[in-house]
């Protein structure tokens, strides 16, 4: 079970928000594969994918408009963030008939949302507090 | 959450900036490997976490307890780490069970016996727990050392390059065995290793630093291999052909014809291809003549040339039994899962594409809107 603890926090309300959503999402597919119902995963994941893609748009708006400098090198992670996501999409198909696949999804889904996704965020969050008056 | 988790983690001595702006989380139970070329500040990022060096920016967080900032340093003994040094030798004066039970002074002495027999048990070592470790040979001592890392219940587990010190053969047993006790014992385990090799056997997940200090890419073993994001990162497995170009309508030529890129067109690029992208067939391809051809069982790299005698050689993965002594003719042909893009600009930081460009104008422009 994932937990959004304080130190995953930008303290910027809209952003955090999404992360807390998806992290809700991830231990819901993450139980779904536990109880063995891996048929209704596939649409959970695909959920999470979608979701994932429109938060990465919501930030990056939000960057452009705080003026952040690293904005065009964000952009390129969150690029390079699809590939893993068709990847985890794949794993998801296999769920049900692959042993392998069922742990690799958890595994990829941990480390793309709280490693890839919302630690390398953090990178954002002392620029995002100096801005603030 | 438990586990390792770092942000902005930041690193100089001086004038000599070693990590920049490092961010990672490890849940526990898993494992995960940092590569990087020599300096570049695993080990310090090892340090850091244990405690042993004081942070000068960022933040590091050990199951869900905030143990180093600038502000606040909490001491090693406090961490709950577990070590595993390349320098970070056994006691030599202490028994094999001495050494392990060095770590439980506070616990109830049977606990603290039953849990160091349980701990020599797993690494298989129960039979030496009165021996010294000038007794044992390198492997051994390998082993009483992960034991005694792992026997007070570590929240996290640091290893700098466990198994450098070990000859080829030992390196792969004691590999496999320390896999199977760190995934019994669910720690997250962060290991620094010069061998990307073992970093694909070992890790749930590969970090690469670049010289510059910075994460080039972070990913699961296939995905490194498959997928690098970087020149630097392609080129850690070893030898590779490399080719130059210019993009044109989002392909690269080659002698062995044109590769697919999302670089944006009239960039200079080197197009790399691993040995095993480039396949040796009898017709086909583009020609090619021997240079030399060595069996190697596991490994089979033959040289070949294409483009006659002042053409360009290939290192070429020989697949099944190709005889080439059976063949009329030889070729090579591409196989383009294993053809990289880079632009010509040496490691770090990559011209974006096409689409990154694009992303990051279009959300300037409706901004200046
Ligand atoms: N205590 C120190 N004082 C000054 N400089 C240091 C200190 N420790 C390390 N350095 C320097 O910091 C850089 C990073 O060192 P570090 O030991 O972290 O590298 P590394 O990535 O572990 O390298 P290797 O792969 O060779 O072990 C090096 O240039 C090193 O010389
Ligand atoms: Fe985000
Ligand atoms: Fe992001
Ligand atoms: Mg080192």
């Amino acid at each position: 079970m994932v937990e959004f603890s304080e130190t995953f926090e930008l303290d910027c309300g809209e952003l955090d928000q999404d992360h807390r959503r998806l992290i809700e999402m991830l231990n819901e597919i993450v139980a779904m594969l536990d109880d063995g119902k891996t048929g209704d995963c596939k649409s959970k994941v695909q959920e999470f994918v979608n979701f994932s893609k429109a938060h990465f748009r919501r930030e990056e708006r939000f960057l452009a408009k705080a003026g952040y400098p690293g904005l065009q090198e964000h952009c390129a992670h969150h690029i390079r963030l699809n590939k893993k996501m068709d990847h985890i999409l794949e794993f998801a198909d296999m769920a049900g008939v692959n042993e392998k696949a069922r742990e690799s999804l958890k595994k990829e889904l941990v480390f793309f949302l709280m490693d890839d996704v919302i630690t390398t965020d953090l990178d954002f969050k002392s620029f995002v507090e100096d801005k603030r008056p | 959450m438990k586990g390792l988790h770092i942000f902005g983690l930041s690193h100089a001595y001086g004038d000599n900036r070693v990590l920049d702006s490092i961010g990672l989380m490890i849940p526990a139970g898993e494992l995960v490997c940092l590569l990087g070329p020599s300096g570049c500040g695993k080990s310090t990022l090892l340090r850091l976490s244990a405690g042993l060096e004081k942070v000068q920016q960022g933040t590091i967080v050990i199951d869900g307890v905030t143990v180093a900032t600038p502000e606040l340093h909490v001491n090693p003994e406090d961490r709950h780490v577990g070590l595993m040094f390349q320098d970070y030798a056994l006691f030599p004066h202490l028994s094999i069970a001495e050494n392990v039970s060095f770590g439980l002074l506070g616990m109830d002495a049977d606990k603290a016996r039953a849990r160091t027999m349980d701990m020599l048990d797993q690494v298989g070592m129960t039979k030496r727990a009165d021996s010294y470790p000038h007794m044992l040979s390198g492997g051994q001592q390998q082993r009483v050392a992960l034991a005694r890392a792992l026997a007070p219940e570590p929240n996290l587990l640091l290893l700098d390059e466990p198994f450098s010190g070990l000859d080829t053969s030992m390196r792969q047993t004691i590999r496999e065995e320390t896999l199977g006790v760190l995934k019994n014992s669910g720690v997250a385990t962060l290991m620094v290793t010069h061998d990307p090799e073992e970093a694909m056997f070992m890790a749930d997940r590969i970090k690469i630093i670049g010289s510059n200090g910075r994460i080039l890419q972070a990913g699961r073993p296939h995905e490194i291999y498959y997928h690098p994001n970087h020149e630097f990162v392609a080129r850690l497995f070893g030898v590779m052909n490399r080719f130059e170009g210019v993009v044109i309508n989002g392909r690269v030529e080659t002698p062995l014809g044109p590769v697919a890129t999302d670089l944006a067109d009239g960039v200079a690029v080197q197009v790399l291809v691993r040995p095993e992208g480039v396949i040796l067939e009898s017709g086909g391809g583009v020609a090619a003549e021997i240079i030399s051809n060595h069996l190697l069982g596991h490994d089979n790299i033959a040289r070949v040339r294409i483009g006659g005698v002042s053409g360009k050689e290939l290192y070429v993965r020989v697949h099944r039994t190709f005889e080439v002594e059976l063949k009329k003719s030889i070729t090579v042909s591409l196989d383009h899962e294993y053809a990289f893009v880079f632009p010509i600009e040496g490691e770090g930081q990559t011209r974006p594409s096409i689409a990154t460009q694009t992303a990051a104008a279009e959300y300037r422009a409706e901004v200046a809107e």
